[in-house]
Protein backbone atom coordinates (compact mmCIF):
# COMPACT_ATOMS: atom_id res chain seq x y z
CA UNK A 1 0.00 0.00 0.00
CA UNK A 2 1.30 3.84 -1.07
CA UNK A 3 1.78 5.95 1.94
CA UNK A 4 3.10 8.71 0.39
CA UNK A 5 -0.16 10.53 2.14
CA UNK A 6 0.85 9.68 5.40
CA UNK A 7 4.13 10.64 4.69
CA UNK A 8 3.49 14.42 3.89
CA UNK A 9 0.93 14.55 6.77
CA UNK A 10 3.66 12.95 8.99
CA UNK A 11 6.16 15.91 7.47
CA UNK A 12 3.36 18.97 8.09
CA UNK A 13 3.02 18.01 11.70
CA UNK A 14 7.23 17.24 11.99
CA UNK A 15 7.82 21.18 10.86
CA UNK A 16 4.96 22.39 12.47
CA UNK A 17 5.05 20.95 16.14
CA UNK A 18 9.02 20.47 15.77
CA UNK A 19 10.95 22.53 13.62
CA UNK A 20 8.54 25.91 13.63
CA UNK A 21 9.01 26.45 17.63
CA UNK A 22 12.57 25.86 17.03
CA UNK A 23 12.90 28.95 14.31
CA UNK A 24 15.18 31.68 15.35
CA UNK A 25 13.20 34.78 16.03
CA UNK A 26 15.36 37.04 14.60
CA UNK A 27 15.28 35.23 11.28
CA UNK A 28 11.35 35.92 9.79
CA UNK A 29 12.81 34.71 6.55
CA UNK A 30 13.20 31.29 7.83
CA UNK A 31 10.09 31.06 9.49
CA UNK A 32 8.41 32.52 6.48
CA UNK A 33 10.06 29.84 3.70
CA UNK A 34 8.41 26.96 6.43
CA UNK A 35 4.64 28.50 6.76
CA UNK A 36 4.93 28.74 2.41
CA UNK A 37 6.64 24.97 2.59
CA UNK A 38 3.80 23.94 5.13
CA UNK A 39 1.36 24.92 2.85
CA UNK A 40 3.12 23.67 0.03
CA UNK A 41 2.72 20.23 1.19
CA UNK A 42 -0.82 20.60 2.33
CA UNK A 43 -1.77 21.55 -0.96
CA UNK A 44 -0.07 18.56 -2.49
CA UNK A 45 -1.66 16.42 -0.27
CA UNK A 46 -5.04 17.56 -1.54
CA UNK A 47 -4.03 16.88 -5.13
CA UNK A 48 -2.42 13.48 -4.44
CA UNK A 49 -5.14 11.14 -5.34
CA UNK A 50 -5.92 12.97 -8.63
CA UNK A 51 -2.45 13.43 -10.39
CA UNK A 52 -3.10 10.77 -12.56
CA UNK A 53 -6.36 11.93 -13.37
CA UNK A 54 -5.01 15.57 -13.75
CA UNK A 55 -2.53 14.10 -16.56
CA UNK A 56 -5.64 12.19 -18.21
CA UNK A 57 -7.35 15.54 -18.36
CA UNK A 58 -4.91 16.88 -20.06
CA UNK A 59 -4.11 14.93 -22.40
CA UNK A 60 -7.73 14.93 -23.43
CA UNK A 61 -7.84 18.97 -23.49
CA UNK A 62 -4.48 19.36 -25.77
CA UNK A 63 -6.27 16.52 -27.83
CA UNK A 64 -9.27 18.34 -27.95
CA UNK A 65 -8.53 21.58 -29.24
CA UNK A 66 -6.27 19.68 -32.05
CA UNK A 67 -8.87 18.02 -33.21
CA UNK A 68 -10.94 20.99 -33.26
CA UNK A 69 -8.76 23.23 -34.87
CA UNK A 70 -7.95 20.53 -37.29
CA UNK A 71 -11.30 20.31 -38.65
CA UNK A 72 -11.15 23.95 -39.53
CA UNK A 73 -9.05 23.22 -42.52
CA UNK A 74 -6.82 25.57 -42.55
CA UNK A 75 -4.61 25.96 -44.86
CA UNK A 76 -1.36 25.08 -43.33
CA UNK A 77 2.20 24.44 -43.93
CA UNK A 78 3.01 21.00 -44.95
CA UNK A 79 5.31 20.76 -42.27
CA UNK A 80 2.85 22.36 -39.68
CA UNK A 81 0.03 19.75 -41.05
CA UNK A 82 2.09 16.75 -40.67
CA UNK A 83 3.28 17.79 -37.08
CA UNK A 84 -0.21 18.18 -36.20
CA UNK A 85 -1.37 15.07 -37.36
CA UNK A 86 0.91 13.28 -36.02
CA UNK A 87 0.06 14.55 -32.44
CA UNK A 88 -3.05 13.48 -32.39
CA UNK A 89 -2.78 10.19 -33.50
CA UNK A 90 -0.26 9.60 -30.91
CA UNK A 91 -2.79 11.71 -28.32
CA UNK A 92 -5.43 9.25 -29.44
CA UNK A 93 -3.48 6.20 -28.97
CA UNK A 94 -2.41 6.82 -25.83
CA UNK A 95 -5.80 8.27 -24.40
CA UNK A 96 -6.97 5.04 -25.56
CA UNK A 97 -4.42 2.62 -23.96
CA UNK A 98 -5.86 1.75 -20.25
CA UNK A 99 -3.08 2.34 -17.82
CA UNK A 100 -1.10 4.27 -20.05
CA UNK A 101 1.87 5.86 -17.78
CA UNK A 102 2.28 9.43 -16.55
CA UNK A 103 5.20 10.37 -18.65
CA UNK A 104 3.76 8.88 -21.61
CA UNK A 105 0.26 10.97 -20.83
CA UNK A 106 2.64 14.03 -20.85
CA UNK A 107 4.63 13.58 -23.88
CA UNK A 108 1.71 12.99 -25.62
CA UNK A 109 0.07 16.14 -23.86
CA UNK A 110 3.48 17.91 -24.81
CA UNK A 111 3.75 17.29 -28.28
CA UNK A 112 -0.53 18.35 -29.00
CA UNK A 113 0.41 21.64 -27.07
CA UNK A 114 3.70 22.36 -29.47
CA UNK A 115 1.46 21.54 -32.71
CA UNK A 116 -1.17 23.69 -31.54
CA UNK A 117 1.17 26.42 -30.92
CA UNK A 118 2.87 26.49 -34.43
CA UNK A 119 -0.29 26.38 -35.45
CA UNK A 120 -1.48 29.58 -34.20
CA UNK A 121 1.87 31.01 -35.09
CA UNK A 122 1.43 30.41 -38.71
CA UNK A 123 -2.05 31.62 -38.63
CA UNK A 124 -0.78 35.06 -37.59
CA UNK A 125 -0.22 35.66 -41.06
CA UNK A 126 -3.01 34.19 -42.42
CA UNK A 127 -5.99 36.15 -43.78
CA UNK A 128 -8.47 37.82 -40.92
CA UNK A 129 -11.37 35.59 -41.31
CA UNK A 130 -9.21 31.74 -41.22
CA UNK A 131 -7.27 33.82 -38.20
CA UNK A 132 -10.17 34.73 -36.19
CA UNK A 133 -11.69 31.12 -36.80
CA UNK A 134 -8.65 29.41 -35.31
CA UNK A 135 -8.23 32.23 -32.85
CA UNK A 136 -11.63 32.05 -31.66
CA UNK A 137 -11.73 27.74 -31.42
CA UNK A 138 -8.31 28.47 -29.19
CA UNK A 139 -10.00 31.06 -27.15
CA UNK A 140 -13.21 29.19 -26.70
CA UNK A 141 -11.58 25.62 -26.19
CA UNK A 142 -9.30 27.49 -23.22
CA UNK A 143 -12.06 27.70 -20.92
CA UNK A 144 -12.02 24.08 -20.38
CA UNK A 145 -8.56 24.13 -18.78
CA UNK A 146 -8.74 27.69 -17.00
CA UNK A 147 -11.95 26.24 -15.30
CA UNK A 148 -10.34 23.15 -14.35
CA UNK A 149 -6.85 24.83 -12.91
CA UNK A 150 -9.03 27.60 -11.11
CA UNK A 151 -10.29 24.41 -9.47
CA UNK A 152 -7.34 22.99 -9.05
CA UNK A 153 -5.73 25.71 -7.42
CA UNK A 154 -8.13 27.05 -5.55
CA UNK A 155 -6.22 26.02 -1.99
CA UNK A 156 -3.28 28.29 -2.93
CA UNK A 157 -5.75 31.06 -2.41
CA UNK A 158 -5.57 33.36 -5.63
CA UNK A 159 -9.43 33.14 -6.68
CA UNK A 160 -11.06 35.81 -6.58
CA UNK A 161 -14.73 33.84 -7.36
CA UNK A 162 -14.63 30.23 -5.68
CA UNK A 163 -18.08 30.23 -5.52
CA UNK A 164 -18.04 30.14 -9.35
CA UNK A 165 -16.86 26.50 -9.11
CA UNK A 166 -17.62 23.21 -9.13
CA UNK A 167 -15.89 20.15 -7.05
CA UNK A 168 -12.92 19.23 -8.89
CA UNK A 169 -13.87 15.53 -8.92
CA UNK A 170 -17.00 16.79 -10.44
CA UNK A 171 -15.05 18.63 -13.68
CA UNK A 172 -12.01 15.74 -14.32
CA UNK A 173 -15.36 13.41 -13.68
CA UNK A 174 -16.85 15.31 -16.36
CA UNK A 175 -14.03 15.94 -18.73
CA UNK A 176 -13.23 12.27 -18.60
CA UNK A 177 -17.09 11.34 -19.39
CA UNK A 178 -16.48 13.94 -23.00
CA UNK A 179 -13.24 11.96 -23.50
CA UNK A 180 -15.10 8.69 -23.83
CA UNK A 181 -17.95 10.35 -25.77
CA UNK A 182 -15.59 12.03 -28.46
CA UNK A 183 -13.07 8.52 -28.94
CA UNK B 1 0.17 21.67 -17.30
CA UNK B 2 1.96 18.34 -18.46
CA UNK B 3 3.13 19.74 -21.41
CA UNK B 4 6.66 20.56 -19.71
CA UNK B 5 9.19 19.25 -21.66
CA UNK B 6 11.25 16.75 -20.32
CA UNK B 7 14.24 17.41 -18.25
CA UNK B 8 16.86 16.50 -19.96
CA UNK B 9 16.04 18.14 -23.08
CA UNK B 10 14.91 21.57 -21.97
CA UNK B 11 17.25 24.06 -24.02
CA UNK B 12 16.59 26.67 -21.34
CA UNK B 13 18.10 25.00 -18.84
CA UNK B 14 21.33 25.32 -20.15
CA UNK B 15 20.89 27.61 -23.42
CA UNK B 16 22.72 27.55 -26.11
CA UNK B 17 24.94 30.61 -27.40
CA UNK B 18 22.77 29.99 -30.34
CA UNK B 19 19.59 29.66 -28.43
CA UNK B 20 20.59 33.41 -26.60
CA UNK B 21 21.41 34.82 -29.81
CA UNK B 22 18.17 33.86 -31.39
CA UNK B 23 16.09 35.42 -28.66
CA UNK B 24 17.83 38.40 -29.10
CA UNK B 25 17.44 38.70 -32.94
CA UNK B 26 14.07 37.80 -32.60
CA UNK B 27 12.79 40.28 -29.88
CA UNK B 28 14.54 43.18 -29.85
CA UNK B 29 13.85 45.71 -27.09
CA UNK B 30 15.40 48.09 -24.87
CA UNK B 31 19.20 48.12 -24.80
CA UNK B 32 19.43 47.42 -21.34
CA UNK B 33 16.94 45.26 -21.07
CA UNK B 34 18.77 42.95 -23.23
CA UNK B 35 21.91 43.02 -21.50
CA UNK B 36 20.14 41.94 -18.39
CA UNK B 37 18.28 39.34 -19.94
CA UNK B 38 21.11 37.73 -22.15
CA UNK B 39 22.94 38.15 -18.75
CA UNK B 40 20.64 36.03 -17.22
CA UNK B 41 20.75 33.52 -19.36
CA UNK B 42 24.58 33.58 -19.61
CA UNK B 43 24.31 32.95 -15.99
CA UNK B 44 21.20 30.18 -16.59
CA UNK B 45 23.58 27.03 -15.87
CA UNK B 46 26.19 28.10 -13.10
CA UNK B 47 24.84 26.23 -9.85
CA UNK B 48 21.84 27.28 -7.62
CA UNK B 49 21.30 30.13 -5.23
CA UNK B 50 22.99 29.47 -1.87
CA UNK B 51 21.01 31.57 0.87
CA UNK B 52 23.50 34.06 2.63
CA UNK B 53 23.93 34.59 6.08
CA UNK B 54 23.44 37.90 7.60
CA UNK B 55 27.11 38.03 8.51
CA UNK B 56 28.45 37.14 4.97
CA UNK B 57 25.83 39.98 3.29
CA UNK B 58 27.55 42.14 6.10
CA UNK B 59 30.81 41.43 5.10
CA UNK B 60 29.91 42.56 1.62
CA UNK B 61 28.83 46.10 3.15
CA UNK B 62 31.58 46.91 5.18
CA UNK B 63 33.56 46.49 1.53
CA UNK B 64 31.60 48.54 0.14
CA UNK B 65 31.05 51.02 2.53
CA UNK B 66 35.13 51.45 2.84
CA UNK B 67 35.62 52.01 -0.97
CA UNK B 68 32.37 54.88 -0.46
CA UNK B 69 32.70 56.30 2.86
CA UNK B 70 36.08 58.60 3.91
CA UNK B 71 36.70 58.59 7.47
CA UNK B 72 34.78 55.68 10.46
CA UNK B 73 31.37 54.00 10.02
CA UNK B 74 29.85 51.90 12.32
CA UNK B 75 27.20 49.08 10.81
CA UNK B 76 24.80 47.39 13.74
CA UNK B 77 20.72 45.80 13.71
CA UNK B 78 21.15 43.84 10.81
CA UNK B 79 18.10 42.46 9.86
CA UNK B 80 16.25 40.30 7.40
CA UNK B 81 13.18 42.28 5.15
CA UNK B 82 10.45 39.69 4.46
CA UNK B 83 7.96 40.21 1.88
CA UNK B 84 10.62 40.54 -0.91
CA UNK B 85 9.68 38.38 -4.01
CA UNK B 86 12.00 39.45 -6.51
CA UNK B 87 14.84 40.63 -3.85
CA UNK B 88 17.15 40.08 -0.77
CA UNK B 89 16.53 42.88 1.57
CA UNK B 90 18.54 43.33 4.40
CA UNK B 91 17.84 45.67 6.72
CA UNK B 92 20.75 47.74 9.18
CA UNK B 93 22.24 51.05 10.84
CA UNK B 94 24.92 52.92 9.53
CA UNK B 95 26.82 55.36 11.74
CA UNK B 96 28.96 57.69 9.87
CA UNK B 97 29.93 60.95 8.43
CA UNK B 98 28.02 62.59 5.80
CA UNK B 99 29.86 65.00 3.81
CA UNK B 100 26.26 66.72 3.66
CA UNK B 101 25.39 66.75 6.94
CA UNK B 102 28.01 65.62 9.56
CA UNK B 103 27.88 62.62 12.06
CA UNK B 104 24.93 61.16 11.25
CA UNK B 105 22.69 57.87 12.19
CA UNK B 106 20.50 56.13 9.46
CA UNK B 107 18.53 53.01 8.88
CA UNK B 108 19.18 51.47 5.75
CA UNK B 109 18.24 48.89 3.56
CA UNK B 110 20.09 46.63 0.82
CA UNK B 111 18.51 45.71 -1.69
CA UNK B 112 19.67 42.79 -3.67
CA UNK B 113 19.57 40.13 -6.74
CA UNK B 114 19.62 36.33 -6.02
CA UNK B 115 21.04 34.38 -8.63
CA UNK B 116 17.86 34.78 -10.89
CA UNK B 117 15.15 36.53 -9.78
CA UNK B 118 10.88 36.03 -10.68
CA UNK B 119 11.79 39.63 -12.38
CA UNK B 120 14.88 40.50 -14.59
CA UNK B 121 15.41 43.85 -13.97
CA UNK B 122 18.19 46.50 -13.21
CA UNK B 123 19.36 48.10 -9.63
CA UNK B 124 21.35 51.20 -11.75
CA UNK B 125 17.39 51.49 -13.24
CA UNK B 126 16.24 51.79 -10.34
CA UNK B 127 18.63 53.78 -8.46
CA UNK B 128 18.19 56.40 -10.98
CA UNK B 129 14.50 56.73 -10.92
CA UNK B 130 14.51 56.78 -7.23
CA UNK B 131 17.35 60.32 -7.96
CA UNK B 132 15.17 61.38 -10.11
CA UNK B 133 11.70 61.28 -7.83
CA UNK B 134 13.65 62.91 -5.29
CA UNK B 135 11.24 65.84 -4.34
CA UNK B 136 8.73 64.77 -6.91
CA UNK B 137 6.58 62.20 -4.99
CA UNK B 138 7.67 60.52 -1.74
CA UNK B 139 10.53 57.96 -2.57
CA UNK B 140 13.56 57.01 0.01
CA UNK B 141 16.89 58.01 0.01
CA UNK B 142 19.12 56.42 -2.36
CA UNK B 143 23.02 56.40 -1.06
CA UNK B 144 25.28 54.25 -3.10
CA UNK B 145 24.60 51.03 -5.46
CA UNK B 146 26.44 47.95 -6.47
CA UNK B 147 26.50 48.18 -10.49
CA UNK B 148 27.78 44.73 -10.85
CA UNK B 149 28.65 43.08 -7.80
CA UNK B 150 31.89 44.69 -7.38
CA UNK B 151 31.35 44.23 -3.60
CA UNK B 152 28.23 42.37 -3.06
CA UNK B 153 27.36 38.16 -4.72
CA UNK B 154 24.75 40.18 -7.62
CA UNK B 155 23.98 44.27 -8.23
CA UNK B 156 22.87 45.56 -4.84
CA UNK B 157 21.28 48.81 -4.34
CA UNK B 158 20.88 50.88 -0.61
CA UNK B 159 18.69 53.47 0.22
CA UNK B 160 16.92 54.81 3.19
CA UNK B 161 14.22 52.98 5.17
CA UNK B 162 11.12 54.16 5.20
CA UNK B 163 9.09 53.72 7.58
CA UNK B 164 5.26 53.06 7.73
CA UNK B 165 2.63 49.56 7.02
CA UNK B 166 1.18 49.00 3.54
CA UNK B 167 -1.71 47.59 4.75
CA UNK B 168 -3.91 48.74 7.86
CA UNK B 169 -2.61 47.45 10.88
CA UNK B 170 -6.06 46.97 12.75
CA UNK B 171 -9.00 44.44 11.23
CA UNK B 172 -11.24 47.12 8.93
CA UNK B 173 -14.84 46.30 9.43
CA UNK B 174 -17.71 44.96 6.71
CA UNK B 175 -17.55 42.52 4.51
CA UNK B 176 -15.89 42.98 1.06
CA UNK B 177 -15.25 40.88 -1.90
CA UNK B 178 -12.00 40.79 -3.86
CA UNK B 179 -7.97 39.90 -3.27
CA UNK B 180 -7.12 43.50 -2.88
CA UNK B 181 -6.49 45.58 0.33
CA UNK B 182 -8.77 46.93 2.20
CA UNK B 183 -8.54 50.15 3.52
CA UNK B 184 -11.49 51.00 5.23
CA UNK B 185 -13.55 54.47 4.71
CA UNK B 186 -11.55 56.97 6.56
CA UNK B 187 -8.27 55.49 5.09
CA UNK B 188 -9.57 55.60 1.88
CA UNK B 189 -10.68 59.48 2.14
CA UNK B 190 -6.74 59.97 3.25
CA UNK B 191 -5.07 58.03 0.62
CA UNK B 192 -6.56 58.39 -2.48
CA UNK B 193 -6.33 61.90 -3.31
CA UNK B 194 -2.35 61.58 -3.11
CA UNK B 195 -2.31 58.00 -4.93
CA UNK B 196 -3.89 59.68 -7.81
CA UNK B 197 -1.38 63.01 -7.65
CA UNK B 198 1.69 60.85 -7.05
CA UNK B 199 0.66 59.04 -10.21
CA UNK B 200 -0.59 61.96 -12.10
CA UNK B 201 3.24 63.27 -10.74
CA UNK B 202 5.20 60.47 -11.70
CA UNK B 203 3.38 60.64 -15.56
CA UNK B 204 3.98 64.20 -15.91
CA UNK B 205 7.35 64.69 -14.84
CA UNK B 206 9.32 66.62 -17.13
CA UNK B 207 11.89 64.59 -19.44
CA UNK B 208 13.38 67.07 -22.05
CA UNK B 209 16.22 68.15 -18.74
CA UNK B 210 17.00 64.91 -18.15
CA UNK B 211 19.58 61.97 -19.39
CA UNK B 212 19.09 58.62 -17.85
CA UNK B 213 21.90 56.14 -18.78
CA UNK B 214 19.98 52.57 -18.32
CA UNK B 215 16.06 53.65 -19.91
CA UNK B 216 16.02 53.79 -23.75
CA UNK B 217 13.36 56.88 -24.76
CA UNK B 218 10.89 55.36 -27.25
CA UNK B 219 10.06 58.06 -30.39
CA UNK B 220 6.45 59.66 -30.10
CA UNK B 221 4.27 58.55 -33.21
CA UNK B 222 5.80 55.40 -33.41
CA UNK B 223 4.98 51.81 -31.79
CA UNK B 224 8.27 51.45 -30.26
CA UNK B 225 6.88 51.99 -27.56
CA UNK B 226 4.66 48.92 -27.26
CA UNK B 227 6.30 47.11 -29.85
CA UNK B 228 10.00 47.11 -26.88
CA UNK B 229 7.72 46.29 -24.26
CA UNK B 230 5.83 43.78 -25.90
CA UNK B 231 9.04 42.12 -27.07
CA UNK B 232 10.18 41.38 -23.46
CA UNK B 233 7.53 39.73 -22.02
CA UNK B 234 7.62 37.87 -25.19
CA UNK B 235 11.29 36.88 -25.10
CA UNK B 236 10.97 36.02 -21.23
CA UNK B 237 8.00 33.88 -22.32
CA UNK B 238 10.46 31.71 -24.92
CA UNK B 239 13.52 32.05 -22.48
CA UNK B 240 11.68 30.60 -19.34
CA UNK B 241 8.91 28.81 -20.28
CA UNK B 242 8.38 24.84 -19.24
CA UNK B 243 5.24 24.05 -21.15
CA UNK B 244 3.05 25.16 -23.98
CA UNK B 245 0.12 27.33 -23.96
CA UNK B 246 -2.62 28.39 -26.85
CA UNK B 247 -3.72 31.16 -25.10
CA UNK B 248 -0.80 32.82 -24.54
CA UNK B 249 0.01 32.44 -28.52
CA UNK B 250 -3.30 33.98 -29.29
CA UNK B 251 -2.36 36.87 -27.04
CA UNK B 252 0.73 37.20 -28.75
CA UNK B 253 -0.64 37.33 -32.51
CA UNK B 254 -3.32 40.16 -31.50
CA UNK B 255 -0.50 42.11 -29.31
CA UNK B 256 1.57 42.05 -32.33
CA UNK B 257 -1.21 43.61 -35.00
CA UNK B 258 -2.69 46.00 -33.07
CA UNK B 259 0.30 47.70 -31.47
CA UNK B 260 -0.58 51.26 -30.77
CA UNK B 261 1.40 54.70 -31.24
CA UNK B 262 2.75 56.44 -28.38
CA UNK B 263 1.37 60.58 -27.79
CA UNK B 264 3.54 61.18 -25.24
CA UNK B 265 6.25 59.73 -23.39
CA UNK B 266 6.02 59.43 -19.63
CA UNK B 267 8.15 57.85 -17.14
CA UNK B 268 5.96 54.39 -16.01
CA UNK B 269 6.27 53.05 -12.71
CA UNK B 270 5.75 49.29 -13.43
CA UNK B 271 3.90 48.45 -10.46
CA UNK B 272 2.06 51.38 -9.30
CA UNK B 273 -0.61 49.45 -6.61
CA UNK B 274 -1.42 49.10 -3.05
CA UNK B 275 1.26 47.10 -1.33
CA UNK B 276 4.16 49.39 -2.86
CA UNK B 277 3.57 52.36 -1.12
CA UNK B 278 4.32 52.56 3.02
CA UNK B 279 2.03 54.95 4.65
CA UNK B 280 1.30 56.54 7.89
CA UNK B 281 -1.50 54.90 9.35
CA UNK B 282 -2.28 57.70 12.04
CA UNK B 283 -2.07 60.09 9.45
CA UNK B 284 -2.84 58.77 6.28
CA UNK B 285 0.42 60.25 4.42
CA UNK B 286 2.12 58.12 1.88
CA UNK B 287 5.74 57.96 3.03
CA UNK B 288 7.26 56.22 0.34
CA UNK B 289 6.73 54.52 -3.17
CA UNK B 290 8.81 51.70 -3.54
CA UNK B 291 9.65 48.92 -6.15
CA UNK B 292 10.36 50.84 -8.96
CA UNK B 293 12.65 47.67 -10.68
CA UNK B 294 9.48 47.82 -13.45
CA UNK B 295 9.95 51.33 -14.28
CA UNK B 296 10.28 52.29 -17.97
CA UNK B 297 9.78 55.07 -20.68
CA UNK B 298 6.96 54.88 -22.31
CA UNK B 299 3.27 54.80 -22.18
CA UNK B 300 1.01 55.75 -19.25
CA UNK B 301 -1.49 53.36 -20.06
CA UNK B 302 0.77 50.66 -19.04
CA UNK B 303 0.29 51.90 -15.89
CA UNK B 304 -2.99 52.89 -15.70
CA UNK B 305 -4.38 49.39 -16.77
CA UNK B 306 -1.80 47.25 -14.42
CA UNK B 307 -3.04 49.36 -11.52
CA UNK B 308 -6.50 48.79 -12.63
CA UNK B 309 -6.58 45.00 -12.45
CA UNK B 310 -9.36 43.40 -10.92
CA UNK B 311 -6.89 41.47 -8.53
CA UNK B 312 -5.61 45.08 -6.69
CA UNK B 313 -8.47 45.84 -5.65
CA UNK B 314 -11.69 44.96 -4.01
CA UNK B 315 -15.77 45.27 -3.91
CA UNK B 316 -17.35 47.92 -1.48
CA UNK B 317 -19.53 46.32 1.34
CA UNK B 318 -22.66 46.51 -0.79
CA UNK B 319 -21.05 44.94 -3.55
CA UNK B 320 -21.99 47.93 -5.91
CA UNK B 321 -18.37 49.92 -6.48
CA UNK B 322 -15.14 48.54 -7.53
CA UNK B 323 -12.49 50.46 -5.44
CA UNK B 324 -9.07 50.51 -7.55
CA UNK B 325 -6.31 49.28 -5.35
CA UNK B 326 -8.68 49.56 -2.48
CA UNK B 327 -8.83 53.05 -2.85
CA UNK B 328 -10.70 54.93 -5.79
CA UNK B 329 -14.07 53.95 -7.39
CA UNK B 330 -13.33 52.76 -10.85
CA UNK B 331 -15.56 54.75 -12.68
CA UNK B 332 -14.25 58.18 -10.73
CA UNK B 333 -10.61 56.85 -11.60
CA UNK B 334 -9.94 57.92 -15.14
CA UNK B 335 -11.49 61.00 -14.97
CA UNK B 336 -9.53 61.86 -11.68
CA UNK B 337 -6.92 60.81 -13.63
CA UNK B 338 -7.21 63.42 -16.14
CA UNK B 339 -8.31 65.79 -14.10
CA UNK B 340 -4.72 65.50 -11.85
CA UNK B 341 -1.99 65.00 -14.98
CA UNK B 342 -4.00 66.88 -18.32
CA UNK B 343 -3.35 63.18 -20.23
CA UNK B 344 -6.20 61.87 -21.97
CA UNK B 345 -7.09 58.12 -21.26
CA UNK B 346 -7.85 56.17 -24.56
CA UNK B 347 -9.71 52.97 -24.11
CA UNK B 348 -8.12 51.18 -26.67
CA UNK B 349 -4.42 52.09 -25.27
CA UNK B 350 -5.69 51.12 -22.18
CA UNK B 351 -7.43 47.54 -23.38
CA UNK B 352 -3.52 46.80 -25.29
CA UNK B 353 -2.05 47.69 -22.19
CA UNK B 354 -4.37 45.17 -20.11
CA UNK B 355 -3.89 42.43 -22.78
CA UNK B 356 0.05 43.46 -22.46
CA UNK B 357 0.00 42.93 -18.24
CA UNK B 358 -2.16 39.92 -18.60
CA UNK B 359 0.56 38.12 -20.90
CA UNK B 360 3.69 39.80 -18.31
CA UNK B 361 1.98 38.23 -15.99
CA UNK B 362 1.50 34.80 -17.12
CA UNK B 363 5.35 35.19 -18.40
CA UNK B 364 5.98 35.82 -14.76
CA UNK B 365 3.88 33.12 -12.66
CA UNK B 366 4.35 30.09 -15.50
CA UNK B 367 7.52 30.68 -17.10
CA UNK B 368 9.58 32.57 -15.14
CA UNK B 369 8.10 30.76 -11.57
CA UNK B 370 8.57 27.46 -13.08
CA UNK B 371 12.03 28.31 -14.32
CA UNK B 372 13.61 29.45 -11.49
CA UNK B 373 12.15 27.29 -8.96
CA UNK B 374 12.53 24.31 -11.33
CA UNK B 375 17.06 25.42 -11.14
CA UNK B 376 16.57 26.89 -7.36
CA UNK B 377 18.00 30.02 -8.57
CA UNK B 378 16.44 32.01 -6.05
CA UNK B 379 15.86 32.98 -1.86
CA UNK B 380 12.04 32.06 -2.63
CA UNK B 381 11.63 29.48 -4.96
CA UNK B 382 8.55 27.89 -2.98
CA UNK B 383 6.96 30.60 -3.69
CA UNK B 384 7.48 30.92 -7.23
CA UNK B 385 6.15 28.00 -7.02
CA UNK B 386 3.02 28.72 -5.56
CA UNK B 387 1.94 32.07 -7.50
CA UNK B 388 1.55 29.44 -10.61
CA UNK B 389 -1.72 29.28 -8.59
CA UNK B 390 -2.34 32.88 -10.14
CA UNK B 391 -2.27 31.79 -13.89
CA UNK B 392 -6.09 30.66 -14.16
CA UNK B 393 -7.60 33.48 -12.75
CA UNK B 394 -5.11 35.82 -14.84
CA UNK B 395 -5.82 33.40 -18.34
CA UNK B 396 -9.68 34.02 -17.32
CA UNK B 397 -9.40 38.12 -17.83
CA UNK B 398 -7.25 37.38 -20.58
CA UNK B 399 -9.14 35.28 -22.45
CA UNK B 400 -12.46 37.57 -22.03
CA UNK B 401 -10.72 40.59 -22.86
CA UNK B 402 -9.50 38.93 -26.23
CA UNK B 403 -13.02 37.72 -27.00
CA UNK B 404 -14.07 40.92 -27.15
CA UNK B 405 -11.98 41.39 -29.87
CA UNK B 406 -10.84 38.99 -31.54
Amino acid sequence: MDVTENGLRAAVKALTDVVAPAIDRNDPLAAEQLRLVVEYLQFVRSRLDMLYDRDRFELQHNLSMARKLNALGATLSKETASQLEAAISEGAGVQARVGASMPALKTASAALAAAVRDLIREAGAFEPAVRGKIENCVLEASEERITFERAWYLPLGFEPAPQELAPLAQILADAASDAVRFR
Amino acid sequence: MATNQTATSDIRDNPTPAFIAEMRKRYPTERETDELLTRKMQHRANPPYKRHTLGELSGNLDRMLKAKIKGDFTVSDQTWFTGGVSKIQMGFTLQWNDPARGSSTDRLVIRMDPSESSNTTSRPREFELLKAYEGVVPVPRVFWIDEDGTWFPEPALIYAFAAGVTKPKAATTGKVSGLGTVFGPELRKLLAPQFMSQLAAIHTLDLSGKTFTTMDVPEVGTTQSALWQFNRGRRIWEEDRGEDFALMEVASNWLERNMPVLDHASIVHGDYRSGNFLFDEASGHINAWLDWERGHIGDRHRDLAWTTQKTMGHYSEDGKTYFVCGLVPLDEFYQRYEDASGLSVDPDRLAYYQILNSCQILSSVMATGYRVSRLGKSHQDILLTRVKGMAPSVSRDLARLLKERI
